[in-house]
Order: structure tokens, then sequence, then C-alpha cells
């Protein structure tokens, strides 16, 4: 794990530390089987391109996950992951880089929590953007 | 008998429709099968010895696990036609002519942490329908709120879904 990052640390502007997934076949079907999301589309090749798809497809919430990740892996044990939110805008493929990305864009102390947004998104290996959204984040003040 | 045309209006009167509450236990094996499927090392999703040193005093589920929110519908019946997954509510009408359905996205509000043995209950209602003309055709919004609170009545969390219907 990273060292604890403090409100102080954070400036407004700067990304955060990226994450960068992979996803297998096999991730797919576990994914499936813990969320119960069982669309074939995420894991049966033939109905995926009998939909008109050029191969599985990753789950819009599986990626979602990957952005929690990388938001609570950033923020680390002292800080709170308040709330985020996603819009899914393109499609995602296994064995393909997928860069998870967040930027600040707004510090503030509101009824003294120290708090962070954020843009956040997902970016295939063309980099362009398969996810857009926001994050609220709170994070320990040196003080 | 000939069917008039469902309106957006019609589909509009389902708005504020809630499901059943579902009843979910944290379970220990749960967080783990969803931290193995996100590739996820962080020990405190992982391990007991780790987590009861934290401020959490033991392992929690991991926010995203929101992001499941399948399992906090009723289970998907194994029969289902293809693509198809249970709506939380029950009867759901939708548009005509449907060719497709998509998930748009979504927001989760997290105010508590999920601990190992806490039993949630989760209750979903209709929060909108509205409608957009797209390049292909029509699309409607639905938006689903769920409110989750835990064994204690406490709120944990708050999930907002849109699902975007192609007719």
């Amino acid at each position: 794990m990273a060292e604890q990052v403090f409100y102080e640390d954070v400036e407004v502007g700067s990304e955060i530390p990226s994450l960068v997934k992979q996803t297998t076949r096999r991730q797919l079907v576990q994914w499936a089987g813990a969320s119960g999301d069982f669309y074939e589309i995420h894991y049966n090749k033939d109905f995926a391109l009998a939909s008109g798809l050029p191969d599985v497809i990753l789950h819009g919430r599986l990626k979602s996950a990957y952005l929690g990740q990388m938001l609570t892996d950033w923020i680390g044990l002292e800080g709170n992951l308040k709330k985020y939110n996603v819009r899914y805008r393109g499609m995602d493929f296994p064995e393909q880089d997928l860069a998870c990305k967040g930027k600040v864009t707004k510090k503030y102390v509101h009824d003294n929590e120290h708090l962070v947004e954020l843009d956040i998104w997902t970016e295939n290996p063309k980099g362009e953007k398969t996810i857009i959204g926001t994050a609220v984040v709170s994070l320990p003040a040196k003080g | 008998m000939a069917e008039r045309e469902v309106t957006l209006e019609d589909l509009r009167k389902q708005i504020g429709k809630e499901g059943p509450p579902v009843t979910v236990e944290i379970e220990k094996g749960m967080i783990r099968r969803f931290v193995h499927a996100v590739d996820d090392p962080n020990p405190l999703w992982r391990d007991a010895e780790y987590a009861r040193k934290t401020k959490y005093g033991g392992i929690i589920a991991p926010p995203y696990l929101l992001c499941a929110a399948m399992i906090l519908t009723e289970p998907t019946d194994p029969k289902a036609p293809p693509g198809f997954m249970t709506p939380s509510i029950p009867d759901m009408k939708l548009p005509q002519n449907l060719k497709g359905i998509l998930d748009g996205g979504g927001e989760w509000e997290i105010y508590k942490p999920m601990k190992v043995g806490d039993v949630i209950t989760a209750r979903t209602k209709l929060a909108n329908i509205y409608e957009r003309q797209g390049k292909i055709g029509k699309m409607y919004f639905y938006v689903s709120e769920t409110n989750i609170v835990n064994q204690r009545n406490e709120q944990v969390a708050k999930a907002t879904g849109t699902l975007i219907l192609y007719a």
C-alpha cells in the first residue's frame, strides 16, 4: 500500500496515480458470478458475435469497480470514498489495457471534513474515454 | 383487440413505484469473490489480521460492491431469455417495440462502511422516466433509486442507476 495521502498534499488540477487494468475472460466470468450480471455478451463469444459485437465486452459495472479501486487505493486507510458517479460512453474488451484516471477539480472544508472532488475516467488503448464521471472523497488533514 | 400506442405519459405513471425490499448478508465469501473478480489486492477487504488493526476493526466490503446492483435484486431466473435481467421493480411497463437495453451509468453515495456480518436491506423505486430522440430512434431513460440500510436501520448508501431503453 502507498503512503497515506493528506488533504494538504492535494493540488487542484493534478492527476492522481492511475491504475491500469487488463481484464481476462476468466475475470468476466468471475464478475458475472459475483455480481449476478449474467448477460451473455460478457462471456459468450458466439452470443456477442451474433449480437453484432466484435468480441465479448467488459461489464460497465466492473469498469466502475476498477474506478472505485483506483480511488480507494489513492485515499488510503484514513480517507473515505463518499460518492462517485459514472456515465458509460464506450465498450471495452478483454486482454487490453484499460487505464483508470482521475484529476482533482476542487478542494474545500465542509462540516469539518476535508473534501476533494475529482473528474474520473477510463481510457482505452486509443486514448478514448469509455467512462466519464466524478467523485468526492474526504482525506485526513495534517492539522 | 387493437392496442393503443403506449405513450410516454403512460410510462411515466409508474414513477414512484417501488420494488419489494431485498435483504442481503455481507459475507466474507461474497467480498472475496468480488475482490478476486476485480483483482484488487487491498488487504482491508482480504486480510482479517490487517483489517482488525484499522479504524474499521475488521474486514469491510469495498464500496464498489454497490456497483453490483444485481445482488440487490431478486435472483435472476436461470431460464430467463439471454440478456434479460430481472428488474428489481416488478411488472415494469416497457416502451413498445423495444430493441435493446443499455446500462447508461450510475451514482453511488456511501455513508457508512459495510462490515462482514452486516445485513443490508435495499429498497428500489423508479425515480424518473424521460425520453430523448437518438440517432437510431427513441431512447427512454429509466432512472432508479435504491436506498440501503443496515440491521440498525442506519442509512449505508444510496445508489442511482440509469437504464437506456431503445425503441
